[in-house]
């Protein structure tokens, strides 16, 4: 595929694709939830040899005076996700009423009171707002011209609203685990926008489709490559039927898909459409 | 050979070195076990949190679990690891820590002094003497403890001796204490420590006497119409409505586990005769002597304990856990390190396909094993505990790390068949200046997180800038000098 020619032809209407993106992208954005970590609640991932319809397990736990109750099949069991109850052992309870009608092995049991959930959370947000303003600073320092930053800006809100919004479609909560890889891939993301402005926009020798060829073969590789090492954790996580695994590794593909875009249809045609003003 | 390729070489030998005799210490998440959060009803002063922090582990110690640590998180909460227990210690764990841990001195069967009537005074000393060190933990009474303690000695000493004081913690009394024979035979003299073999001690029955408990010899068949603690091999043939099971452990008086006591204090002559004088005072002391200092200040520390467990700084209450079955654990753990391996590999496809000349290919490919070997020689060297966290951030860095390369390898192939006159060593230079801002933005990103103390945080984050580390000041620079090294003898040709 010729990419010179590719962008010299379209780079000025690829933008109009990730802006689409993100006004759908958008409307998914509420139905993200707050995992146990941060409302208390109790996750119990187990497996069985049983194969009972989801509803029979959601019924025992209602019957026990559970709510909030979603369980969801994994490949060789379920992870049952409660809400915290005001008895004195909620997680003995819920064990009993899923052992009353399916087979349980192989149990993870996670509990949290919501007291503790809640304090995470404003731990959590206000370290969240420490690495955004921290990761602004660095890219202030580094790269000093507001073009190169304005991109990045761009990509981090984009790869951000990506993984949050495909988080909410595919009814992933918040965790602990999925924010930090939410923040290392935003982290992750200048790696790219680095390449495609230092290409396309500081330098000046050749074409600037050219150019812009050049940064994508670059880029392309790396996103390659780390998409080849996220999606083996994505398999390790169906293999191993650990739902902790999957989400981190869906949410780091979702990442890594938005960012290739954001970067090779948006942040590159927007350099060299201003690149090409200062020329 | 370059330097920094050799200094990297070495380093890969000295991590692979390290893993072979340390070997990789995992977390509950491999090993199975349990994550406890308890929180206190208020906030503790660093001093509190310390003294707290000591119980918890001594009372999770003493229940005789191995793998056990106890961790602060900010000024309010603990986190206790577990490892290796699976779903059913964890409730048994939950009441070791809960346990009010009620604390009695008992004399001749009569409770002298309770818990809460101690108040420890922070000091102890130890000195030189007769070629040991003598130790002392003074302590005060409470009026009401000063009272009962005197009045009871009074009655109990006569001029020539007192007898003992028994400390117990949570003492079983009502309860029966079951023994089989041979059990009988080798605890008839409990030794004054607890440890065997000892210089002193004392008689069963004495103790016995001050436990509260009815001593049952074991016949087959034994039926008991109330709670029992028995030894461990003696659990399943015995019938009672309640059974603890104490295991018998090498070297310890199974007596002193079973009945949780935690010392046995003898009265000196000069206290006696205050005693009997009628005298009475709230400034009290426990003396002992060891063979080395290193003794003396464990059994300062033991004592310390003691006199303050039944006292946590502040209510606590259980408000986290998570369990995982040891077998699922070990399962998982061979399939990360697979994974870890697999993903090598798909990255280092990648890259041959891209650049199809080994003498590249080759490089890269041994930066991204240096980079992970050498991170994991450095959590083997500190003993760093491997938690699904970690590993997820060791792969993503496989997979990422490798960017740097790739944007080295670029910049460098790219001024060769530009045939510019820009000197390889502004390529690199420029090259670098990309490392440092990536490596400086994804440290950005994850600090903050790893500073919050939350364990998932903090696994992630260390293996992640672990690698940045490794990465930016030992391999990459290496790389570079590699590559430049191939390219120019390549020009020259």
């Amino acid at each position: 595929m010729d990419v010179a020619a590719v962008y010299k032809k379209y780079y000025r209407i690829m933008p109009v694709i990730p802006v689409l993106l993100a006004i759908i992208l958008a409307a998914f954005l509420p139905s993200l939830k707050l995992g146990i970590d941060f409302t208390g609640g109790i996750s119990i991932s187990f497996s069985s040899d049983k194969h009972v319809p989801p509803s029979v397990i959601e019924e025992a736990l209602r019957a026990k005076g559970f709510g909030d109750v979603t369980v969801t099949p994994l490949a060789d069991g379920y992870l049952v996700e409660v809400a915290h109850a005001d008895v004195p052992d909620p997680k003995k309870l819920a064990l009993e009423a899923i052992s009353s009608v399916v087979n349980m092995k192989d149990v993870v049991v996670m509990e949290v009171v919501p007291t503790l959930g809640s304090e995470f959370w404003s731990v959590v947000s206000g370290a969240a707002l420490w690495s955004v303003i921290l990761l602004l600073i660095v890219i202030l320092v580094a790269f000093r011209h507001p073009v190169p930053i304005g991109i990045m800006i761009v990509s981090a809100l984009f790869d951000g609203l990506a993984m949050l919004s495909l988080m909410g479609l595919a009814n992933i909560p918040l965790s602990l685990a999925t924010i930090s890889i939410i923040l290392m891939m935003v982290g992750y993301s200048i790696d790219t926008d680095v390449v495609a402005s230092a290409f396309i926009f500081k330098r000046k020798e050749g074409d600037v489709f050219q150019r812009a060829a050049q940064a994508f073969r670059t880029g392309a590789t790396m996103s390659l490559t780390s998409l080849g090492a996220m999606v083996i954790i994505f398999l390790l996580g169906l293999l191993t039927h650990n739902p902790t695994i999957l989400r981190i590794g869906l949410v780091m593909v979702f990442g890594l898909v938005a960012d290739i875009i954001i970067t090779w249809l948006f942040n590159a045609p927007v350099l060299m459409i201003v690149g090409g003003r200062n020329e | 050979m370059n330097r920094k390729v050799m200094l990297v070489g070495l380093v890969v030998l000295l991590s692979l070195l390290v893993i072979f005799i340390k070997g990789l210490k995992l977390g509950t998440d491999f090993t199975g076990g349990a994550v406890l959060i308890f929180r206190f009803d208020r906030p503790l002063s660093a001093d509190e949190m310390k003294m707290a922090v000591i119980i918890l582990e001594k009372r999770l110690n003493w229940t005789g679990l191995r793998d056990v640590t106890v961790r602060p998180w900010g000024d309010q909460h603990v986190l206790v690891k577990i490892g290796g227990t699976g779903p059913e210690e964890t409730a048994f764990i939950k009441n070791a820590v809960m346990r009010q841990g009620k604390f009695e001195a008992v004399v001749d069967g009569n409770v002298a002094l309770l818990g809460d009537e101690i108040v420890l005074t922070g000091n102890y000393f130890i000195g030189h003497l007769a070629g040991g060190y003598t130790w002392e933990v003074p302590f005060l009474l409470k009026d009401s403890g000063v009272q009962r303690f005197f009045s009871v000695l009074r009655q109990k000493c006569t001029y020539t001796s007192c007898p003992d004081i028994y400390f117990f913690i949570d003492r079983p009394v009502g309860k029966y204490l079951v023994m089989d024979e041979n059990l009988y035979e080798s605890e008839k003299l409990v030794p004054r420590t607890g440890t065997k073999p000892s210089k002193d001690y004392v008689d069963l029955n004495e103790v016995i006497k001050n436990a509260g408990v009815k001593l049952v010899i074991f016949k087959d068949g034994l039926e008991l119409n109330g709670p029992a603690i028995v030894p461990d091999y003696l659990a399943d043939k015995i019938k009672a409505p309640e059974i603890r099971a104490v295991p018998v452990r090498e070297g310890r008086s199974w007596v002193w586990d079973a009945l949780n006591l935690r010392a046995i204090i003898g009265i000196r002559d000069t206290l006696r005769a205050r005693i009997l004088a009628g005298h009475t005072t709230n400034e009290l002391a426990i003396t002992g002597w060891s063979p080395t200092r290193k003794e003396a200040e464990k059994e300062v520390e033991e004592l310390k304990i003691i006199l303050s467990s039944g006292s946590l700084p502040a209510a606590i209450t259980p408000v986290s856990e998570q369990s995982i079955p040891p077998t699922y654990g070990r399962s998982l753990f061979l399939m990360f390190m697979a994974a870890i391996v697999v993903a090598a590999v798909v990255v280092a496809m990648i890259i041959a396909l891209r650049y199809k000349r080994w003498e590249i290919v080759l490089p890269i490919i041994g930066t991204i094993l240096s980079e992970t070997i050498i991170v994991l020689g450095i959590a083997a060297l500190i003993g760093w505990r491997l938690d699904i966290p970690s590993l997820v951030g060791l792969i993503a860095s496989i997979g990422s790390g490798v960017d740097d390369q790739i944007i080295i390898t670029d910049e460098m192939l790219r001024g060769r068949k530009e045939k510019k006159e820009v000197s390889l060593l502004t390529k690199i230079k420029r090259a670098f200046f990309v490392v440092f801002a990536s490596a400086a933005s994804l440290a950005a990103a994850l600090v903050p997180l790893a500073l919050t103390g939350i364990p998932t945080f903090v696994g992630f984050a260390f293996t992640t800038l672990m690698g940045i580390a490794v990465g930016v000041l030992l391999t990459r620079p290496a790389y570079a000098d590699v590559l430049k090294e191939i390219l120019s003898r390549q020009k020259s040709i």
